[in-house]
Formats: C-alpha cells, structure tokens, sequence
C-alpha cells in the first residue's frame, strides 16, 4: 500500500474528497472524525494492513500525518 | 434424587466448539454425562477441546457452516454414531464497525455465520433421522439482538434474526418433538471479546465493564443456561430467550 492509497482510505471514512486530505490537516477540522471513525479507522487498518492500531496512540493523533506516523513502518515494508 | 441436570443418554452437537462459549458449552454437558459431537473450523482447537472433555465416546467433526449444500451430509455423517438430543448453535461472528465501514461482502459473511447457517441446521435437524423425540435446540443469540449499540448494527441484525428464526420453529417443531430457545449473553470474557478488546481504549473497555451491573460474565455462565435448555428439566420450556447478561439490559 503506498501513502495516497493510505490517505484514499482516510478520505472514504472521513467521507471527502482526497483532495481535502493531507499532511498538516487537522483531524478536528474533519466533522466525521468522530468515536465512529476512530472504529473504523482501526479496522481499516486492520484489515488492509493486518496491524492493530494502538487505540492510546490515535487518542492522542492530532492531523492526518499523525495517522500516517502510525502506521508508517507499515507500509513502508 | 437423581441430578436434574443429568444429560446422561443425551447426544448433543454444539457448533462454535472450538471456543469460547461453544467450547465450555461442550465441557459442561461432558460433565453432565453427554456425549458430545463438537464442530468448528480450526481442526487443531478442536482436538484440544476434545481432549479436554470428560468421560468417553465424543466425537470432532470439523465443518465450514458456509457450506450450505452440504448440512444434510454432514448431519448424516454425524449420526452414523448415534441420533442426537440436541443441538447447540453458538458458531458465530463479532463485527464491532459503523456501517460507513461495513461492506456488503463483510455484512453477508456474518449473515452467513450467524444466521443462515443456524437456519439451514435447524432445516436439516428437523429431519427424522437427525433428531430423537423431545430434542432440544439452543441458538445463542445476543443482548445486542434486543439492545442498540453504535457499531453493532450488522451484527444486532443477526442476532435479533436468531430470535424471531426460534420463535417461529418453537411453534413449528411442536409435531416434530423439538424444543427450541435461545440463550441472550451479555459481554463475556472469551476470545471473542479479547480480540475485540485489542481495538479499544481503556476508557472504553471499562465502559463496557460497568455496564453490566454484575461484572463481565464468564464462559460457563451460559453454558449452564444452555444445559438447562437442553436439560429434561427444561421440558415446558420452547420459544423463550434466556437472556444471561449481569444485568445489562435490565438497567
């Protein structure tokens, strides 16, 4: 999976377009992120990269790289 | 007095044996003194829970319920050993997501698993060479299946599902001698609920914890509800839901 497939499945929980997704972007800034996105975030990289998200660690997630420093090593292998 | 939970002579099937509720479930009835056929996917869990029976004479027979063409052989191939007394269906999925993140292919998988499987079952036990007179079938359904949590909609579905599915079989199988309930559990600790948990903070799974007033709820807590069902004791008993949760939907 590369960055922008990564950020496409954030844009699709988050419910916008990809475009409106990137690095600096606060995660408050998004109405859906919400307890439910949280939900489906973890499960979304559940099963797209069989790695369970420290529920602690997206708690304290501030923007869209946070999500991305999360899962970084991840993907990247 | 002879034990009333005596199921001494009894052949039950318990689906879902290879854990969780389904394991303790097969355990328990060992102890009553049944024999018990145990059914799962994962054939090295079921040989574990097979040695962990008491007594003799019980029996693995490993099946994937998605195969739904062939229940009828399957169930013709388990009574070779003997006509069964019961059954028990606790084979099911846990799918905790807000519906934006459901696809319809991971909703009818747990359709499957939950609720088709359990009606086909209940289709080919009815048939005369399955079942001995006054059998009895438990489906374990879910306080989720009379309850509404965000996240749970699939999965509520398919356990409500299981509800009306008895309802309508206790009124059916009447002529046919079968009795037919369902057990509604609260959160239990199991595997099932471990595996959930791992997606959780801590904040929320104390939540959890404190909604049910008693405390979570251990395995065998329903296992003996579902011995009773199964029991002769529980001979007035069809068309009811058990529900077994610590007080959970009562507050």
């Amino acid at each position: 999976m590369t960055k922008l497939e990564f950020y496409k499945g954030i844009a699709k929980i988050l419910e916008v377009e990809i475009e409106q997704v990137s690095d600096d972007v606060a995660l408050s800034d998004f109405e859906e992120w919400n307890s439910l996105s949280v939900i489906a975030f973890i499960a979304y990289v559940d099963e797209q990269l069989k790695f369970v998200v420290s529920p602690k660690e997206l708690a304290e997630s501030k923007t869209v790289h946070d999500l991305y420093l999360l899962v970084k090593s991840e993907i990247e292998r | 007095m002879k034990n009333p939970l005596s199921m001494k002579g009894k052949c039950i099937l318990i689906t879902g044996a290879s854990s969780g509720i389904g394991r303790s479930c097969a355990q328990i009835l060992s102890q009553l003194g049944a024999i018990v056929r145990i059914s799962g996917r994962n054939q090295n869990r079921l040989k574990e829970c097979l040695a962990s029976l008491t007594g003799i004479g019980h029996l693995a027979f490993p099946y994937s319920l998605e195969n739904f063409e062939g229940i009828d052989l399957w169930l013709d191939s388990i009574v070779n050993e003997g006509k069964l007394d019961g059954l028990v269906h606790c084979a099911g999925k846990l799918l905790v997501r807000p519906i934006k993140a459901i696809s319809i292919a991971d909703y009818k998988s747990l359709m499957n698993v939950n609720i088709d499987s359990a009606f086909i079952l209940a289709k080919s036990f009815r048939r005369r060479n399955i079942h001995n007179p006054n059998a009895s079938i438990v489906f374990v359904s879910s306080v989720a299946g009379i309850t509404g949590q965000a996240c749970h909609s699939a999965y509520s579905t398919s356990k409500a599902a299981l509800l009306g599915l008895s309802k309508s079989l206790a009124a059916e199988f009447i002529s046919d001698k079968i009795r037919v309930n369902c057990v509604l559990p609260g959160y239990v600790r199991s595997e099932m609920y471990d595996e959930m948990s791992r997606t959780l903070t801590s904040d929320q799974i104390e939540s959890i914890e404190h909604s049910h007033p008693l405390g979570l709820g251990k395995v065998e807590d329903v296992a003996f509800a579902i011995s009773y069902l199964l029991s002769d004791i529980a001979r007035w008993v069809t068309g009811s839901n058990l529900i077994i949760d610590g007080g959970y939907s009562a507050v």
